[in-house]
């Protein structure tokens, strides 16, 4: 025979009343479900944006003004952007004290028929010899060869790999190297040297449908790493008081800018998640008082039967456990699955960089959500617990017949 | 009244979702133009087309298996059901591969969606086909 243990009592009732079970189960799942998927999109979009910093490599960032947004938009999300101002501003930014370095790069949109990729791309002229962003790279993966003018190296969603050729404005480029994946806007990004991306401007009224018009002397930012030294805020202060046509911002304004991108969304999510915790641990709850009144009988005869008070109280809470321990691991599984699916698809809509945190935090944060979820079974069914326990095994089957 | 099976019409809500899916969720809108001037409508426009004729079968199965009374019959659609999820889930990734670019509308949203669905139908086709319990002897 069988042996009677309080697991397999729990599971016997969840078997009897499965419709109560899926009921029970389903509150912890939406609510766990919803919990992990905003808090792996927020760390998603930290780690994103930590990676992309570290690649991006400056300090300071200066745009033609007015052009603050679409170039903090094509920084994170790699929506193309063009703008252009006198590139003479560079030497001015360079002798201001606390500037360490600068470079200049130069922005072009992809026709939306080039050869490698369907849509509109982003294309970067780079300066190889001052560049502090893709040279750090070009260094550990190009065993330090140098770059030549029609050598291209591209971001992970690009559809280009190493040794293939491809023509932007009828001009071939080489792509030397595939940049590691960030999330940022850098995965959409194609870099080009700016000797070869004037040449391309320059031949593009002859050999592209579209001619290209950017004159020489125009350039769209200017990268700037500031001295170990100095206070990056101070010298972005300098840099504006000196310049009429030009605007700074820092790498940490591009955190802000999809700090207030995400802040509605994640705010909304957060705000009805919590409150779904909250019906959850009152359905639940009423339930389990229902459940406990409908079966004072069977809990009656289980303590004239020998059982102890705390084996009742265990009953009903290892029940409870079992329900939501099962919703959580279920609402789990299809977040992540979702997520998995659909992050590019919220990445784009929200125009947000994402970047999956590593394994290690994603086991942690299921692990403190399952954790939660069966404190929620607990505390929502302590009472029902403790009255069940209470229960007198005369008055209990008396009153339950 | 003769009771519908649940699980038959859980069979055709999920089939009804995968015809919705390219609706909902839709795949690129762009034409190609080949070499001779001809546009042709991307590949994933077939891959969608497929996915909603599979989707109004299991419908059909989906509602077979609903007014079904004998559990070998519907043992045998539930069959049926497990393999059109299977090709629900291959049509977008090999079968009718949808675009290449991975951040096509295509790729983003209706693959993702088809493959899920297509996933549960297939879950839905394994649970139903297997053996019928024998009901336990009850002593008279």
């Amino acid at each position: 025979m069988k042996e009677i243990t309080l697991y397999t009592l729990a599971l016997q009732n969840l078997r009897r009343k499965p419709y109560r079970a899926v009921v029970i189960g389903l509150c912890v799942a939406v609510a766990t479900g919803s919990l992990f998927a905003a808090t792996i999109v927020l760390r998603g979009v930290q780690h994103s944006l930590t990676v992309g910093r570290a690649r991006l490599g400056a300090d300071l960032i200066v745009v033609p003004i007015g052009h603050e947004v679409p170039a903090q938009e094509a920084f994170i999300t790699g929506q193309p952007s063009t703008f252009y101002m006198p590139d003479d501003i560079k030497e001015i930014i360079t002798a201001l004290p606390g500037v360490q370095q600068t470079s200049t790069q130069v922005f072009i949109e992809t026709l939306s028929n080039a050869s490698c990729c369907i849509g509109e791309f982003f294309l970067v002229g780079f300066e190889p010899e001052t560049d502090f962003t893709i040279s750090p790279w070009l260094a550990t993966h190009l065993d330090g060869e140098a770059l030549g003018p029609f050598d291209i190296i591209v971001g992970d969603r690009i559809l280009l790999r190493e040794d293939e050729t491809v023509i932007f404005y009828g001009t071939a480029f080489n792509v030397v190297g595939v940049l590691e994946k960030t999330g940022m806007g850098i995965d959409r990004t194609i870099y080009v040297p700016m000797e070869g991306m004037r040449t391309m401007i320059a031949d593009s009224s002859e050999l592209a449908e579209k001619t290209l018009t950017v004159a020489p002397e125009e350039i769209s930012s200017i990268l700037v790493s500031v001295a170990p030294n100095a206070d990056i805020l101070d010298v972005a202060e300098r840099i504006e008081a000196n310049l009429d046509n030009a605007k700074v911002f820092t790498a940490a304004q591009l955190n802000q800018a999809v700090g207030n991108q995400l802040q509605g969304v994640l705010g909304v999510t957060f705000g009805v998640t919590i409150a779904m915790w909250l019906m959850s641990l009152l359905t639940i709850g009423l339930v389990f008082s229902l459940t406990v009144n409908e079966r004072q009988r069977e809990l009656g005869i289980l303590r004239a039967m020998g059982a102890q008070r705390q084996a009742i109280f265990r009953l009903v809470m290892g029940e409870a456990g079992l329900f939501t321990g099962l919703g959580g691991l279920v609402g789990l599984a299809s977040a992540a699955i979702l997520l998995a699916g659909f992050s590019r698809l919220i990445q784009l809509r929200l125009h947000i960089p994402y970047l999956l945190p590593n394994w290690f935090e994603i086991v942690g944060i299921s692990f403190l959500l399952l954790v939660l979820s069966l404190l929620t079974g607990a505390l929502a069914s302590l009472h029902p617990a403790l009255s069940s326990s209470k229960m007198e095994p005369y008055a209990a089957i008396r009153q339950g017949e | 009244m003769k009771r519908l099976s649940t699980s038959g019409i859980v069979v055709a809500v999920l089939g009804l979702l995968i015809i919705i899916t390219p609706i909902v969720l839709p795949v690129c809108e762009g034409l190609l133009e080949l070499v001779n001037g001809k546009q042709v409508p991307m590949r994933c426009h077939w891959t969608a087309r497929a996915e909603m004729i599979f989707g109004a079968l299991i419908v059909v199965v989906g509602l077979m298996i609903a007014f079904l009374k004998k559990p070998g019959e519907r043992q045998r659609l539930y069959h049926q059901v497990a393999l059109l999820g299977l090709v629900t889930i291959l049509t977008p990734l090999f079968i009718l591969p949808t675009c290449m670019n991975p951040d096509m509308s295509c790729n983003v949203g209706t693959k993702p969606a088809l493959v899920i669905l297509g996933g549960l139908v297939l879950i839905a086709g394994l649970l139903g086909s297997r053996a019928p319990k024998t009901p336990p002897e009850t002593i008279e």
